[in-house]
């Protein structure tokens, strides 16, 4: 996986807007960093690919959808009637053109959304080396996401008095059940690889149970630091009352 | 000591009858010192399971302004805060513990203590059970006595209270509400701005409520409910339970849970986002107004249908849906519905 303080530099270069101090800085960590280098190819490989396309008249949807997406972002505001009826589209479009870019980029990047033949298949783009590197990236994705899986568990068993057995009952329960949707998920990945439901489902139960399990932590955390010595006794008692 | 000025009443009041099975009586006292007034009433009886009950009842003054702050820890016991008029705040705190005995009863109510700190205008409020050797050295393997606390505070003071095994809840309070329990639910009316709306086993719910920012609310295994609010963009996430989204106003809606069911109802702003996914649970989406958009609900083994006519761009072809793309009316909100094995409806509210 690319370097996350990097990433923004590696578009910037692609775009051809980084500055000279910069690009050298950053050409000399590519040339040490293969994921970096990898990522740097794969953008450019996208954009050759979409310069070369034939020009594609957007529908009208997208326009008001891109300016939702601008409003809730903060970057206009809601138009009044007035304003609405007077405004102009070109100040707009070129907002839109700029999200578009950045969110192909992020679009590309983010391991959610169109499996990898078919993000081959939808543009021109050379497609073996693209897609070995997407591939890569979501293999890398899951093993971040099962490695930090693993030390929370770790964390999480070694501290696990502090809970009252009917909350670790709970908790328990609907680990088991992102557990079986993981293995699911899983199981219908190996048996089509390319199904964007399943890795989306993967990827979202995974990263779900880095979220339950944090959030258990964090309660063993604020049990300990408050009356936690006898709180778990308490909620015990209180609940069997 | 010196600050305080009087002690003044102490009423004994015995309120049983020879023939009633909840033997009752009470006591209260009034404490005045030079900046609050508490009331404490005691109360002696039995419950129904005949276990000897004393609750202790108690009122206090805070002084926290019209903008101040307030921090609640609590353990077993509801807390509820609700508005009241000008800037004072009124603490009613109700100590409820149950034994053996009436003495085991008494005994236990005098080891839980609410501490009480103001510092300007924020006050913190705590419980403390007995901890460590005070533990051992009352012998004591459960201490049975929970907490209730319902505070009236001015409409734009900062909530946050977190609870074990008791409800919370807000009403009319404009000022940021955190709210966190474990096992009992969470309740949210009327409020101005919510950084947490969260519980483990409870439900979540945030109603009849408009705020500028974003909106949190999640549980693990209890239904989460955000009905008539608005929001620039609302979040809403569960394991096991229930996400129920209904008549919100917002750009941007997220709901996902793992297995429960994912239910919205409700107009689409133009050019909001509305993504709903579930792995086995059903996701239903029921939407009302004229707003156009454009949909694109894929399950990887459930069904998926539209009584919506929609202009499709593209099916799976097979005779039961896994796939709909599709566009209704001039298609400016997106609507992105996903499931594991879970079926999806797109209807007309």
């Amino acid at each position: 996986m690319a370097c996350a303080r990097h990433v923004n530099a590696i578009q910037e270069l692609v775009d051809g807007t980084l500055g000279s101090i910069r690009r050298a800085e950053l050409e000399l960590h590519l040339e040490q960093c293969e994921p970096c280098r990898r990522l740097a190819d794969d953008l450019a490989r996208i954009r050759d690919s979409a310069a070369s396309l034939e020009p594609l008249t957007p529908p009208d949807r997208v326009w008001l959808q891109i300016a939702g997406r601008l409003r809730q972002e903060g970057r206009i505001a809601a138009p009044t009637p007035l304003a609405a009826a007077r405004r102009t589209f070109m100040p707009l479009a070129l907002a839109a053109s700029l999200l578009l870019i950045v969110g192909a980029s992020l679009y590309v990047l983010y391991p959610r959304g169109t499996a990898p033949d078919e993000a081959a298949s939808a543009g021109n783009a050379p497609a073996a080396d693209a897609v070995q590197g997407v591939e890569t990236e979501f293999r890398l994705a899951e093993q971040h996401l099962q490695n930090a899986i693993n030390k929370l568990q770790e964390a999480a068993k070694a501290d696990d008095a502090a809970i009252d057995t009917q909350i670790a009952s709970t908790l328990q329960k609907n680990l088991e059940v992102i557990d079986q949707a993981i293995a699911e998920s899983r199981s219908a990945l190996r048996q089509e690889p390319q199904s964007v439901p399943a890795r989306d489902s993967l990827f979202d139960a995974l990263k779900r149970k880095v979220s339950l399990l944090q959030d258990t932590i964090a309660l063993m955390n604020q049990m300990r630091k408050g009356d936690a010595a006898g709180a778990a006794q308490i909620v015990d008692s209180a609940n069997k009352s | 000591m010196s600050r305080m000025v009087a002690v003044v009443v102490a009423v004994v009041m015995v309120a049983a009858g020879a023939g009633q099975a909840h033997a009752q009586s009470a006591v209260r006292d009034r404490t005045v010192t030079r900046d609050r007034v508490v009331f404490v009433d005691r109360y002696q009886g039995r419950d129904r399971d005949q276990r000897e009950q004393q609750t202790e009842r108690s009122t206090r003054t805070l002084k926290l302004g019209a903008n101040g702050e307030v921090y609640i820890a609590n353990i077993a016991g509801h807390i509820a805060v609700m508005r009241g008029g000008g800037n004072e705040a009124t603490l009613e705190i109700v100590k409820t513990s149950r034994g053996r005995t009436a003495e085991d009863a008494r005994e236990m109510l005098e080891l839980v203590h609410v501490d009480i700190t103001e510092r300007g205008s924020r006050a913190e409020i705590k419980t403390r059970y007995p901890q460590g050797e005070e533990w051992r050295r009352n012998n004591r393997r459960n201490i049975n006595v929970s907490v209730a606390m319902t505070l009236t505070a001015p409409a734009g003071t900062r909530v946050q209270a977190s609870s074990i095994s008791g409800d919370i809840s807000t009403r009319d309070i404009k000022g940021d509400v955190a709210l966190e329990s474990v096992s009992g639910s969470v309740r949210i009316s009327n409020a101005g701005r919510v950084a947490a709306a969260k519980s483990i086993s409870g439900s979540v719910e945030i109603t009849d409520t408009e705020i500028e920012g974003q909106l949190e609310a999640s549980s693990v295994s209890g239904t989460v409910l955000m009905r008539n609010v608005k929001a620039r963009s609302l979040e809403a996430g569960a394991v096991s339970g229930n996400v129920v989204v209904q008549d919100v106003s917002c750009d941007r809606v997220e709901a996902q849970t793992v297995s429960g069911d994912v239910q919205f109802s409700g107009t689409l702003a133009r050019g909001g986002r509305y993504e709903l996914s579930s792995h086995s649970g059903t996701i239903r989406a029921a939407v009302a107004g004229d707003t156009g958009f454009e949909v694109e609900a894929t399950s990887f083994s459930g069904d998926v249908r539209s009584d919506i006519p929609l202009k499709t761009e593209s099916t799976d072809g097979r005779r039961r849906n896994r796939t709909i793309r599709g566009v209704y009316g001039d298609g400016s909100a997106v609507l992105d519905l996903t499931t594991f094995s879970g079926s999806i409806v797109i209807s007309r509210r």
